[in-house]
């Protein structure tokens, strides 16, 4: 069934199971933690309703690895406009010119109230244009780089998600105990949810994981991961999207 | 009477994100690669240019 953050809080009084606990998605993490995500303001509700109403929030190590791989299409190009900041002037020009170009984008995007990623080949571009290749006398630029700017950010992001946004995380000895699963997630199960959906591994392994929990909630802000779940036979399970 | 808000976790999360950012600085070794790759110029201490945050007015 599907809740709709509106009404949450009647849905409580209605289905005081969904009190039990969640299970968060990657998305809504994100939202939360990214100003210009499309979702921050309703992730914003969500996890106030959410702390107000003492409603356990979980995750698992799928969800963890989503967020940090994100963070890290948000950090690494913020972390070039604050490396371009400090040093442009003595960049060599190229170097110079596309970090500047880099920066005037990321400005725009941010007042334009827009999201601002790397994608998987501009990261690589960067790397590159760094120079990411070991020198016989030391690490690669790029290296350097991330150890100057990129690895203090991202040491933090999850550590202070969790403490934060007060999240619980479902490992080994969790889905073992038996608490909170009637039945261990399996591959199986998830190639199923993947093959009858098309959506993603990441996604149908958080699908397969929800689905064999005794957690009654999942908030997404994924469309495919909600219809997903409206189309398949997850009877008693709710969930939360914009 | 002063309101006082409590902070939410994302107001949280972007402060210590900004914290973070202001701490950030090229370390020596980050410097002598880039100035042996030939990225950048040999540190002039007499001229300390640093560039400004782009905005539309300053240009680049």
């Amino acid at each position: 069934m599907e809740l709709k953050i509106s009404d949450f809080e009647e849905s409580l009084q209605k289905f005081p199971i969904l009190k039990q606990g969640c299970i968060v998605d990657t998305n809504v993490i994100f939202a939360e933690s990214y100003p210009n995500d499309n979702y921050n303001a309703w992730a914003e509700e969500v996890f106030e309703l959410l702390h107000r109403n003492l409603i356990p929030i979980y995750t698992n190590m799928n969800v963890r690895s989503e967020f940090i791989d994100l963070q890290r299409r948000v950090l690494i190009p913020e972390c070039l406009i604050s490396f371009y900041e400090d040093l442009s002037t003595e960049l060599e020009e190229s170097l110079y010119k596309k970090l500047r170009d880099l920066s005037k984008n990321a400005w725009n995007a941010r007042n334009n109230g827009k999201p601002f990623k790397f994608n998987e080949s501009e990261i690589k571009e960067y790397m590159k244009l760094l120079g990411h290749e070991p020198s016989s006398d030391g690490v690669s630029v790029w290296t350097s780089f991330c150890q100057s700017y990129f690895s203090p950010y991202i040491h933090k992001v999850w550590p202070e998600a969790v403490k934060k946004l007060k999240i619980n995380f479902l490992g080994t000895r969790e889905i073992e105990s038996g608490e909170f699963f009637d039945k261990h997630p399996s591959w199986d199960n998830m190639i199923s949810i993947l093959g009858e959906s098309g959506i993603g591994s990441a996604d149908a392994m958080i699908l397969n994981l929800f689905q064999e929990s005794k957690l009654p909630l999942l908030i997404t802000a994924d469309k495919a991961v909600r219809n997903t779940m409206l189309n398949s036979s997850f009877s008693g399970k709710f969930v939360l999207s914009p | 009477m002063s309101e006082q808000k409590k902070k939410t976790a994302a107001q949280e999360m972007r402060e210590l994100h900004e914290e973070i950012k202001k701490s950030l600085k090229p370390s020596k070794e980050l410097i002598n690669a880039l100035i042996k790759s030939g990225k950048m110029k040999k540190k002039d201490e007499t001229d300390k240019k640093v560039a400004r945050p782009y905005t539309p007015e300053a240009g680049a």
